[in-house]
């Protein structure tokens, strides 16, 4: 239970500000303390917060980076761009003006478009590397893997604002609504694009479906 | 966290369907090495934010700030030393000040004769 702020119990190593129950066990991503609470704590000099943040975001910004760039390397260099905005913008963050998720899922997709941008005038610095070992989990089935490779490949093959709507929606699991906001656009353009999307990539995919264990 | 859409994967064709949850199993996720450079960034940026926050002002920038900055500052100096200056004035100052300004006075003599005449003759 957040237990909001105690400078007396603080210490300026490790948890300052955070005063916890003792009863309660140690939970490093505090899973139970709100997005804005672990935030301002993180201003306040918190450690303990700046690791649970890292936990929380660095894997969701680093998972749209993967989906939209379709390479490992990049897409640690745009989660990390992205999370280094987060903590410069910390201690300005306004309470209740949006949610940090809804916010870095905003500054990560634009950072992919605009690192996709500057991409496509460099020539040979274009495959994407969907078949990094160290990416995809070992413990999967070779199927699911194999089908997660030639969605990947098949997004790739998508126009971006295309390629960003159907990650956010049908991969992270966002409403229509919180897409909008994302990409600065309406729902019936998030939609449309995500409605495009699909087609395309049925057309993509289509050919692979008996290979893939699908028919 | 991320709000999650119960309803997202309705209209999606059931062929592609099996390609999403494929990626949703297979979530990329980032290496131990990326964490921890983020969570550095995160401590050095940390660090700014407190050493900005903890440089000391000046008692003179306290003081100014609180009677709402320099110009304040000269404006209450100015009505401090004219306070102390008329506290520290000698009768006799004042005085001397009152019958300089009634000899100008008398310079108007004639307006009051003019009117006690005015008021006779009404």
């Amino acid at each position: 239970m957040w237990q909001g702020f105690h400078p007396a119990t603080s210490c300026p190593e490790v948890g300052f500000g955070l005063a916890r129950n003792t009863m309660m066990p140690f939970d490093a991503n505090m899973s139970d303390i709100r997005d804005e609470d672990l935030l301002a704590a993180f201003t306040s000099g918190d450690a303990l917060a700046a690791k649970a943040l890292t936990q929380r975001f660095g894997p969701l910004c680093y998972g749209v980076a993967f989906r939209m760039l379709g390479n490992q390397a990049e897409a640690e260099d745009i989660a990390q761009d992205a999370m280094m905005k987060l903590w410069k913008m910390a201690p300005d963050w306004e309470s209740g003006r949006a949610k940090i998720s809804t916010w870095l899922y905003r500054i990560t997709s634009n950072l992919c478009i605009d690192h996709l941008r500057r991409r496509s005038f460099a020539p040979g610095d274009e495959v994407p590397d969907v078949a990094d070992e160290s990416v995809l989990s070992a413990e999967s089935s070779l199927q699911n893997k194999a089908r997660s490779d030639a969605l990947q490949t098949a997004l790739m093959q998508l126009p971006e604002r295309q390629r960003q709507a159907i990650v956010l929606r049908h991969i992270e699991g966002l409403s229509n609504p919180e897409i909008a906001q994302i990409m600065e656009t309406s729902i019936e353009a998030v939609e449309s694009l995500s409605g495009r999307a699909k087609r395309a990539l049925t057309d993509i995919l289509s050919p692979q479906k008996k290979a893939l264990g699908l028919i | 966290m991320t709000h999650k859409d119960a309803k997202s994967h309705e209209t999606v064709p059931s062929e592609i369907e099996a390609f999403f949850t494929a990626a949703r199993l297979e979530s990329p996720a980032p290496g131990k090495a990326f964490l921890e450079k983020v969570e550095l960034d995160a401590l050095a940026n940390m660090k700014v934010t407190r050493q900005i926050a903890a440089v000391p002002r000046g008692w003179l920038q306290t003081i100014a700030s609180s009677v709402g900055g320099w110009i304040g500052g000269f404006g209450l100096a100015s009505a401090m030393a004219l306070g102390i200056f008329v506290g520290i004035s000698t009768p006799q100052d004042a005085v001397f000040l009152s019958s300089d300004i009634t000899s100008e006075l008398d310079e108007f003599a004639w307006l009051e004769d003019f009117a006690s005449d005015t008021w006779e003759e009404l």
